[in-house]
């Protein structure tokens, strides 16, 4: 087992310039933790690899964006608070929408008591007719692998209460296709 | 101050995945072993490792998990008041602020059903009741109580 030293100031982690559509003054917290992960922390990684083994694996772990990140930051940094959260899915005018209406390309939110604990965005929906496949989604998962994975198969599912699906909506013709 | 290998091991894996504070703080207090954890230790118990922690110079990966754990079981301590604890002392633990404002959100929402507690069982005094919740956290069934 690793015996490596650590000593890490968290607050002295960087940030990045991150806004809304809005632009100046919709300002989004967010963090970086720009180091390797510790040899225990890898370990955990590969157990929760061979737990969920039906997953795809994308990428090696990183601490530097987390799933949040990945869906509404293109992977650059970590988004952590529930209102900056909530104002992106405003300001970036996310729609809610059903489950049997989503398409490839929709965001999924996980949350539990209000807390958007796990994101995603949708990259396989079932084709018409087909009531076996499920959806399929690309996630983060913390400071984890990037990961393709059904709906259900993932570690923040066993405790969610709630999981809702988004779609951007253009502001100015809405959903004229 | 013993705190199992597995529920360590628990801590870590939660950590890892956490995407928010609130994942680490809702998923490990669903943990019975650190319910019992926290019951087994006084929050001075707590609070004093965690400034041992706090002050050592050279920490160990699993420090950062045991951190976690001291501040979520002092979640347990409803008469215990977090913000004794400087946040500057806790910097080294990413999103310690935010994990102090969910136990401070937690503990004085404890503090207030104990009191209704109090009221619904005439036959403890309120010296008992907050002898009793400082040692031992008592989940409360507030529904059953409003309609007795």
């Amino acid at each position: 087992m690793n015996t490596s030293i650590t000593n890490i100031n968290h607050n002295a982690h960087p940030s990045i310039t991150l806004q809304t559509r809005k632009g100046v003054g919709s300002e989004i917290s967010n963090n970086q933790i720009d180091e390797p992960l510790n040899l225990w922390d890898l370990h955990s990684a590969e157990e929760i690899k061979r737990q969920y083994n039906f997953a795809v694996y994308r990428t090696a772990p990183c601490g530097y964006y987390n799933c949040h990140g990945m869906t509404f930051a293109s992977r650059r940094t970590r988004i952590f608070d529930r209102d900056d959260l909530a104002r992106i899915i405003e300001e970036d005018n996310y729609h809610k929408i059903s489950e049997d209406t989503v398409l490839e390309g929709d965001v999924v939110i996980y949350y539990r008591n209000g807390d958007p604990q796990h994101s995603g965005i949708v990259v396989g929906v079932p084709k018409i007719n087909d009531s076996i496949t499920p959806i399929h989604i690309v996630s983060k998962w913390g400071h984890g692998h990037e990961v393709v994975h059904t709906l259900r198969d993932c570690p923040y599912n066993q405790n969610c209460d709630m999981i809702l699906f988004y779609r951007i909506r253009s502001v100015h013709h809405g959903d004229k296709l | 101050m013993n705190a199992s290998t597995e529920l360590i091991e628990y801590v870590k894996r939660t950590v890892l995945l956490a995407n928010t504070p609130a994942f680490i703080f809702n998923t490990l207090r669903d943990v019975q072993d650190l319910l019992e954890f926290a019951n087994s230790n006084s929050s001075s118990d707590l609070k004093n490792k965690l400034s041992d922690l706090s002050q050592k110079t050279n920490r160990k990966p699993e420090d950062l998990a045991i951190a976690y754990l001291l501040l979520v079981a002092l979640s347990y301590k409803p008469n215990f008041n977090i913000r004794e604890i400087d946040l500057k002392d806790l910097q080294w633990i990413d999103w310690s602020s935010e994990i102090v404002s969910l136990i401070s959100m937690v503990n004085s929402s404890t503090v207030f059903t104990d009191s209704i507690e109090g009221f619904c069982q005439p036959e403890k005094s309120s010296q008992q009741i907050i002898a009793d919740s400082s040692v031992t956290y008592e989940v409360i069934n507030f529904n059953k109580h409003k309609r007795e």
